[in-house]
């Protein structure tokens, strides 16, 4: 029996329930029995609540700047040791120097840039870490890029040779090893990576396929050295200057600008869509995510090699950290892109065009920027700037252009003076893809693979990932074929060609793609010509670099021999980045799921815009005059940008157009004084292969000076969208820039909305005032 | 990278809580700053394996930090004879305005709790540690920390009370 004395060290942890029920017991029969005790343990009950709602934090965060020493500081530290072995490599590193020294400049450039604004001591400390940065991730895909290039030769790029696939599958894996032996290594065995890696695939016959031709080391090498090649393009300056445009004006070039971007009648263009989507939050079923919150874990814990998370789960106490630091990563998906990217603060510069009058950039109909964006302004938390790209808000809208009859594209321009920077005018590239029938072309085939990793568990991700694969099987009906495997190591061997009761452990993608795609190609047709795999998965996944990087050279040999790959993101979508990456990689998108009505939208309304190809690698180049423009800058595209050079050269890839999509681009000029109105102002020109064809064909359209509208609100509906649209994903992206237009400015300028995307775009403005 | 991943998403979770354990202790956001951002550092420059339990090594490293930064701020303010801390400097004007707040007159009652009385009350109600948890933090036995506990909470209603009635 204890006495008041003891129940005294008891007490509070009683009233918190941290007592074993022995000890609970024992002070229940005291205070049973002591009414002195009882009276005080009553007092206590009370004060309790009272004591933790007064104690209640604040939340505080830890400035930026030391969010990045820290993040500094992981990153540098798991190679730190491995410096006194990097010594052993200089020898290596003087012979291969030659080598590699454009790319080294590139990336040393880079970094310079990164670091303006930065204080002194950590200049130096980010300059090392830049350089690895780049070495685990710019670099890796871009030696990757020019090996496909080699298995590409023997079969013309695009269409595979007999059995080329899984000959083609198992050299390139040949090359993984060296990948991983890099991540270790630092920046600068990068160039022994490379040189090595044509050796290693002679050296190292393929075991699945022994009859490898040993060509495959050769190609490799051819490829190797195109990347010194292609890295020592980048850094010349050199730039030729295209005799002006043709002084012969397309005459319909004005009328275009007056004329086209008319919008539609909105009845007739959005018939019964239904009013502004509520965006249907998933409900969590509570008992169902306490099992899922332990499984989701299990992946992580894989790739952080020896961390303790996995001991810690058979730690009930530890239990509660580890839910809790799941809600966290929940709460804060867009955060990765915080880890790559640097945050910009300022616009881009104007780039004079007497430095370079050509602006060439392969397009974009990614539009997971602003799908996530909406998200998150709709749920009142911040927007990180670096997560808003200003092209995927441009593309969210419709802008009603009226498609080619004939063509494949219809090109259209307009340009007035800028809505909030008087002294420059807004120039919209406006390309829109053909409207195929419904019979046309020849039957696709689809792949779908599903990440059935314990996390799609989390917030009832797996109804509707299973859901949307049967929306798609309907979809597809008679006009094509469609094969699934769902992949977790649950399952053995991998995947399975059914979805399970329920999802779990965790996923390793590549053999479920290699499983899908083999499949496929024993399907009739054998010729296909729209091949399209969709990947499924909530994103929580974290490879290592060197995981990533075979995952990203996976996607792009499929896609040299045929394949499209898309991302359907689900749920938080952890990984935004490398899926984004994968997606690009692979020739398809990054679609971001943000609920039922998304999913929807995609396998109906969006289906053929995103899966029935028009046109592939297509690329827009816009040249100046610099007679009339002085100054240029493109709003967006930052990642897809191109040199002059690349626009013709057909073994860059770029991204495909589906049956009835547009691209809009925006430029923000600063025009030359006194401009005689009929000299030219710019040549569009934009360059497209149409599936299954083998050579790319190429149209160009002028624009007179004459043409730019003086007043922004006399433009057409559409125009004024686009660019407004920009405006405020820049205003988001540059949250510093000085003269951006407001919301409540933006909204003063709109016209009336024609469609529900616009009535949406206007009620964030009107959220975000 | 999935190192620095990991860490971040530490950084992420913890660096609520250890930001309001560490001005707890001493009294000022950028010293608390610091002290977070130095355990943060510490963390990422060690090798993860090994480290079963990442919040209590953080709690650790962050009070280790404080408590050396005290005595520094102690013995400086000896030497040149600094006449306040800021902690000292609280406008009366604050006091006043907030008095008829229930919480924030609790609030400054938990404030002007001897130190070790602070820290547990703070680490159990604030941080939600378990006694155990404390113990190992504070280097008392679990039983102190009960005693501390109770008779803490005895004094701060009663500290209440009487401000309350004043």
């Amino acid at each position: 029996m204890m006495n008041c004395e003891q129940i005294k060290n008891t007490m509070v942890a009683w009233l918190t329930g941290e007592l074993e029920p022995e000890q609970a017991r024992e002070v229940e029969a005291h205070l049973a029995e002591c009414a002195e005790c009882r009276a005080e343990a009553e007092e206590l009950r009370a004060f309790l609540p009272e004591l933790e709602e007064a104690l209640k934090p604040e939340p505080q965060e830890l400035a930026p700047e030391r969010r990045n020493a820290i993040r500094l500081a992981s990153k540098r530290s798991p190679i730190w040791g491995g410096i006194a072995a990097l010594l052993c490599f200089v020898p290596i590193i003087a012979i291969l120097a030659s080598m590699l020294l454009p790319a080294l400049s590139r990336s040393r450039g880079r970094a310079e840039s990164m670091q303006r604004g930065r204080d002194e001591s950590a200049r130096m400390q980010k300059m090392h870490e830049e350089e690895r940065v780049l070495a685990d991730t710019d670099m890796a895909p871009d030696f990757f890029a020019a090996a496909p290039g080699g298995f590409g030769s023997d079969s013309d790029g695009y269409v595979s040779g007999n059995g080329g696939f899984v000959s083609n599958g198992d050299g390139s894996s040949a090359a993984a090893p060296v990948m991983r032996g890099m991540g270790g290594m630092g920046a600068a065995p990068v160039a022994a990576a490379t040189a090595v890696a044509p050796a290693f695939g002679v050296a190292r016959p393929a075991p699945e396929a022994p009859a490898a031709p040993p060509a495959l080391g050769r190609e490799a090498a051819a490829g190797g050295m195109a990347l010194g090649a292609r890295s020592s393009d980048r850094s010349d300056k050199k730039r030729t200057v295209s005799a002006p445009a043709k002084a012969e004006m397309e005459m319909d070039a004005g009328r275009l600008a007056g004329g086209e971007f008319v919008m539609r009648d909105s009845a007739a263009a959005r018939g019964g869509e239904g009013p502004e989507p509520a965006r249907a939050k998933m409900d969590a079923n509570a008992a169902w995510q306490d099992v899922a919150v332990a499984e989701a874990l299990e992946p992580m814990a894989g790739y952080a090699t020896g961390f303790a998370v996995a001991e810690a789960m058979t730690n009930n106490a530890a239990k509660k950290d580890i839910e809790e630091l799941e809600l966290a990563e929940l709460n804060r998906r867009s955060e990765f892109y915080m880890l790559s990217i640097e945050v910009p603060s300022q616009l881009p510069r104007m780039v004079p065009t007497v430095e370079n009058p050509v602006s060439t950039f392969g397009i974009d109909t990614d539009t997971a920027s602003y799908v996530m964006n909406r998200d998150r302004i709709r749920n009142r938390q911040p927007v990180e700037p670096a997560t808003v790209r200003p092209e995927a808000f441009v593309n969210y809208l419709d802008y009603h252009y009226t498609p080619p009859s004939q063509e494949t594209f219809q090109c259209t321009l307009a340009a007035s003076r800028h809505p909030f920077r008087a002294e420059h005018a807004v120039l919209a590239v406006a390309v829109q893809g053909a409207v195929l029938g419904p019979d046309a072309g020849s039957l696709s085939q689809f792949g779908v693979i599903v990440d059935a990793s314990g996390s799609m568990a989390l917030n009832d991700r797996w109804t509707p990932a299973v859901q949307s694969v049967e929306l798609l099987r309907e979809r597809i009906g008679e006009n094509g074929t469609l094969t699934t495997a769902y992949v977790s190591n649950r399952t053995p061997g991998g995947s399975q060609e059914f979805a399970p009761a329920s999802p779990g452990g965790s996923a390793d993608w590549s053999p479920g793609i290699m499983e899908v795609c083999s499949r496929m190609k024993q399907l009739e047709p054998s010729d296909a010509v729209n091949r399209q795999i969709l990947l499924i998965t909530d994103g929580m996944f974290y490879p290592e670099a060197a995981t990533q990087a075979e995952l990203l050279q996976l996607a792009e040999v499929l896609r040299n021999r045929g394949f499209t790959f898309n991302v359907l993101g689900f749920g938080e979508a952890g990984n935004n980045t490398f899926l984004e990456k994968f997606a690009e990689k692979g020739g398809g998108v990054l679609l971001y799921v943000d609920g039922p009505e998304e999913v929807e939208r995609i396998f109906t309304d969006q289906f053929e815009a995103r899966f029935r190809p028009i046109a592939e690698d297509v690329k827009i180049q816009v040249e100046f005059n610099p007679a009339v423009v002085k100054a240029y800058r493109q709003i967006g595209y930052e990642d897809r940008m191109l040199t002059q050079e690349q626009f013709r050269d057909d073994s860059v890839r770029a991204a495909p157009v589906g049956s009835g999509q547009a691209v809009t681009a925006l430029y923000e000029l600063e025009l030359a004084p006194g401009v005689q109105p009929e000299s030219p102002l710019a040549t569009v020109r934009v360059r497209y292969r149409e599936p299954g064809a083998f050579g790319a064909q190429e149209f160009e359209r002028y624009f007179p000076a004459g043409a730019v509208g003086a007043e922004f609100v006399a433009m057409p509906d559409a125009f004024r969208y686009a660019v407004l649209m920009g405006e405020w994903a820049e205003s988001l992206r540059y949250p510093e820039a000085p003269k951006m237009g407001q919301p409540a400015g933006i909204m003063a300028l709109l016209p009336a909305p024609a469609d529900w995307k616009q009535q949406e775009f206007l009620q964030l403005l009107q959220m975000m005032r | 990278m999935a190192t620095a991943e990991m860490i971040d998403l530490l950084v992420r979770t913890y660096q609520h809580e250890l930001l309001c354990y560490a001005r707890m202790l001493l009294r000022d956001p950028d010293a608390a700053q610091d002290a977070v951002q130095h355990a943060f550092v510490a963390l990422a420059r060690r090798p993860l394996d090994g480290l079963d339990n990442p919040r209590a090594w953080l709690y650790r490293v962050v009070r280790n930090d404080c408590l050396r930064q005290k005595r520094k701020k102690a013995r400086v303010t000896y030497m040149e004879r600094i006449p306040e801390s800021p902690e000292e400097a609280v406008p009366p004007a604050d006091h006043e305005l907030a008095a008829h707040d229930d919480r924030q007159v609790l609030r400054e009652a938990v404030d002007k709790l001897r130190d070790n009385w602070k820290e547990v009350v703070i680490l159990k109600f604030q941080e939600h540690l378990s006694y155990k948890e404390i113990a190992a933090l504070t280097g008392l036995s679990v039983s102190h920390v009960g005693v501390i506990l109770h008779d803490a909470l005895l004094e701060l209603r009663r500290n209440c009370r009487k401000e309350l009635i004043s």
